[in-house]
């Protein structure tokens, strides 16, 4: 069984923020099949994408998709978010192992035991801390969405209407329908639509190409302790990828 | 009770209490065929419990983009659904693609149907264990949530993982990939943009991947993935979203009661017994064809076949896993082997295993037995199965003068096909002595009869890389130049006297095609004809430990070139062990950056 120094739960910004940060004898496990899904798979370009960063490596990262035309000003072209953090893992040279689901965090002596659900089987990795970066803190949900990924053709004028969110490129939008905190996904689902076959006028020319395959979850502190060694901080809850990275690099749920 | 898992390619058993719940079925994974096992079981009247590892029902069919159709049989509960799906796209507001469904709508329609039939659907709930009554019984499953693990019993499982994950953590066995290297079918990252006022789907392959190794599967989706990284994101190179299914083709393939092979199907031997029928072509994504086994180059290269539409009867022994009792598999894992699993795997044909599976399993329960001893002709009765059998031998042209018109035209592959089958040998030698292309024509048929009265028309269209290409009812990648089938067929025919001919042809490395077949071609003489190894041996040292410039292949829709030449590498290197020559392959491979697939491959074939 391979010991880690550190495990992080979350190919998430803010767990490869955090395994930025670890550097070597870090290993991160994601339960879907690409990085930033809690921002790509919700549908969730975030906000205030101006907000000052801490860290050099966030700042770059958010320069560099300024450079590349995937962030203008307040609008994000969020699936450019997937191929820049598969870029930047690459690139440092983290170890991630894709299609990990963690079943359950075991204290042991001297650290934890994480065990995961694999297309393999199952796999058990030791480990001296654990963050965890997918789980939701208990009882701290501020609110829920499921998001769609819309578009329309031409060059409409991109509507100032509740829950719209422009993309960069003429339109690309995204539009969060806010469901109840135990809305289920079939519920979620037929809320969505019912609410686009009656969409106000300003949104008719803009038809929803995708659905979010996960619900957004939004709350003022992801961050809890669950022990000494093992802390959960939901990444999702930061306001915009950068950010989440820029708090993974800082290691700020861990302080 | 027995909980039964996989760790480290071991099964582990420990004892284990009974679960609280119990249901008739449980149905792993709703994707394209699990969605239909489900609304099925539960319409016919199972207390049904489904299991689903993403937020969302269809699968591949909905969240993998697949929205269209390709080939199959129009008919089954699936269809019913396609309607509802047609009826909800009016007035929705949500982008329709022509000729598709609308994925959004559909994972709808699929929820809702398995709702109102009154199944239990849980989402995001990951496959952990297996409940077993004993070493053979499959009693119910073990799945993780987000608030930890749970139990349930039912008295049988419909494993709809695609990769059979149930029938895995119960240590039922497998096949996969193909006999060569290992490798299975090509895989793809789907994604969607909006272009031109419409919805645009991407379906490029990425490369090989076994999608139960997370290593592999990992590092060719980071790679692919990093790829998108634009250098500058524009209006023309812009991608919506990215799928978040990876979508596979081919992954593990059960051993079942009954296996169905390309050659039994190509070759008439078809069961008596079918559930569900595919028709499709034999629709590999391998760029590489010359990896593959005589039966896929015979039929799909040297006969030209590959566009041919199959009708493929699925028997129910397929969906069986062997020495396993209380699970089934539905979709794209069933017992076929690996060249029929090419074709086995459209979404009509998966959607109806899926209802074939629920209707065995119904049956089995009502009737208090097991599924095996349900009569097959109630099976069929409430399937309302329709055969097809004799739809494949129309392909076969059966008269003399039918066959040597067909030799005689530009698309011959029909023709020489039938010559084969029919076993007409005799009309085809007077036309070696005609004119190009007939010559060839009549070569490759005989090369399939095996009839070495060909060698010397094969030998002259090696000698001269004949460039000419046949016209195929659909002119796409897989035609190989005349040249290169007959540098395969020498090989097939095992001629001796043409080894320096195949060395030359390897060190010229015209293209992918021509070097993979001269490769294959030396390696199988020298398997059978020890006194050649000192030339063959030299040459494929000499290719593979010498630098050279990369050998690339173009998988289907995507620009990125694909490196073979350090597979060839590990190939000859394994093919050298055997005969026991000493060679320095692996350093060489030592200073390339090898993938994580050709580490695997190094470590299985050469370890």
């Amino acid at each position: 069984m391979k010991r880690y120094r550190k495990i992080i739960y979350g190919a998430t910004c803010y767990g490869i923020g955090t395994a930025c940060r670890c550097g070597r004898d870090t290993l991160i496990l994601e339960p879907g099949i690409h990085p930033g899904s809690e921002f790509a798979d919700t549908f969730n370009p975030g906000r205030f994408w101006a907000h000052p960063l801490r860290t050099m490596p966030a700042r770059d990262f958010r320069s560099d998709l300024e450079a590349r035309g995937a962030l203008d000003g307040k609008a994000f072209h969020l699936s450019a978010l997937i191929p820049a953090l598969c870029r930047l893992i690459l690139d440092r040279e983290l170890e991630i192992k894709l299609n990990h689901t963690v079943t359950s965090v075991i204290p042991e002596e001297g650290g934890l035991r994480i065990r995961a659900a694999a297309p393999e089987g199952e796999c058990e990795f030791l480990t001296a801390s654990f963050t965890d970066t997918l789980s939701l803190p208990k009882g701290r949900h501020a609110g829920k969405s499921l998001n769609a990924m819309i578009c329309a053709g031409g060059n409409p004028v991109p509507p100032d209407f509740p829950g719209f969110t422009r993309g960069v490129f003429p339109g690309e939008g995204y539009f969060r329908c806010p469901v109840a905190a135990d809305c289920t996904y079939p519920e979620a689902r037929l809320l969505l639509e019912k609410f686009w076959r009656n969409r106000p006028a300003v949104l008719t020319d803009w038809s929803i190409m995708g659905t979010a395959m996960r619900f957004e979850w939004k709350m003022e502190n992801g961050a809890e302790r669950v022990s000494q060694n093992h802390v959960r901080v939901f990444s999702g809850s930061y306001r915009n990828a950068a950010v989440a990275l820029d708090a993974g690099f800082l290691g700020e749920a861990e302080l | 009770m027995i909980r039964s898992v996989v760790s480290e390619g071991k099964v582990f058993r420990r004892e284990c209490g009974e679960p609280q719940e119990q249901y008739d079925v449980i149905v792993v994974g709703a994707g394209t065929a699990g969605a239909i096992a489900a609304i099925v079981a539960a319409e016919r009247g199972m207390r049904t419990l489904v299991l689903e590892r993403s937020s969302y029902c269809g699968g591949i069919g909905t969240g993998g983009l697949v929205t269209n159709y390709y080939y199959g049989i129009r008919r089954g509960r699936h269809t019913q659904i396609d309607d509802a799906v047609r009826e909800r796209e009016k007035g929705s507001g949500y982008i329709l693609r022509k000729n598709c469904f609308s994925a959004e709508l559909k994972k709808i329609e699929l929820e809702q149907a398995m709702l109102e039939a009154g199944a239990k659907v849980c989402y995001e709930a990951v496959l952990t264990a297996v409940l077993m009554r004993d070493d053979s019984t499959v009693a119910g499953i073990f799945w993780h949530e987000a608030d930890g693990e749970h139990c349930a019993g039912c008295r049988y499982v419909i494993d709809a993982t695609a990769d059979a994950q149930a029938v895995f953590l119960a240590g039922g066995t497998f096949h996969f990939g193909r006999k060569s290297d290992g490798l299975a079918q090509t895989y793809t990252l789907n994604y969607s943009r909006f272009a031109d006022n419409a919805q645009l789907i991407n379906f490029g392959d990425g490369g090989y991947v076994n999608p139960s190794d997370s290593s592999e599967v990992t590092d060719e989706i980071l790679r692919q993935s990093a790829d998108f990284y634009q250098e500058h994101f524009t209006q023309e190179n812009r991608i919506d979203f990215f799928s978040d299914q990876f979508c596979v083709r081919e992954g593990r393939l059960i051993v079942g009661e009954e296996t169905l092979t390309l050659d039994d199907v190509i070759h008439g031997r078809l069961t008596g017994e079918p559930v569900a029928w595919e028709r499709s072509n034999w629709d590999t994504h391998t760029m590489d064809l010359g990896f593959e086994d005589d039966t896929a180059m015979l039929w799909g290269v040297a006969a030209m076949q590959w566009s041919t539409v199959l009708h493929v009867p699925i028997p129910r022994g397929a969906l069986i896993p062997k020495g396993l009792h209380g699970i089934l598999v539905a979709g794209r894992c069933l017992a076929v082997d690996h060249n029929l699993s090419q074709a086995v795997r459209m979404k009509d044909c998966m959607q109806f295993t899926g209802e074939a599976a629920a209707v065995m399993v119904s049956l089995a329960v009502k009737r208090h037995c097991d599924v095996r001893d349900v009569p097959y002709g109630i099976i069929a009765e409430e399937l309302s199965i329709k055969n097809h059998y004799g739809e494949n031998e129309k392909n076969i042209l059966n008269t003399e003068a039918e066959i040597l018109d067909g030799l005689r035209s530009e698309a011959p592959g029909r023709a020489i096909w039938s010559a084969y089958r029919t076993g007409r040998r005799a009309c085809l030698k007077p036309l070696l002595k005609e004119n190009a292309p007939v010559c060839a024509h009549a070569a490759f048929a005989l090369a399939l009869l095996k009839d070495e009265s060909c060698l010397g028309v094969l030998r002259e269209l090696a000698e001269k890389r004949e460039s000419r290409l046949a016209a195929t009812p659909r002119n796409e990648g897989h035609r190989q130049e005349y040249g290169a089938i007959a540098v395969y067929l020498l090989g097939f025919l095992n001629d001796v006297a043409d080894v320096d001919l195949l060395i030359d042809v390897l060190k010229e490395r015209r293209s992918a095609a021509y070097a993979v077949n001269a490769l294959n071609a030396l390696m199988r003489i020298g398997e059978k004809e020890e006194e050649t190894r000192g030339r063959i041996s030299a040459a494929l040292l000499e290719f593979a430990e010498k630098t050279q410039a990369p050998l690339v292949i173009r998988c289907f829709g995507n620009p990125r070139p694909l490196n073979i030449l350090n597979r060839l590498r590990i190939l000859i290197a394994a093919c050298l062990d055997r005969w026991r020559i000493h060679h320095y392959i692996d350093a060489v491979l030592h200073g390339e950056k090898l993938t994580r697939v050709e580490r695997n491959l190094w470590e299985r074939l050469c370890r």
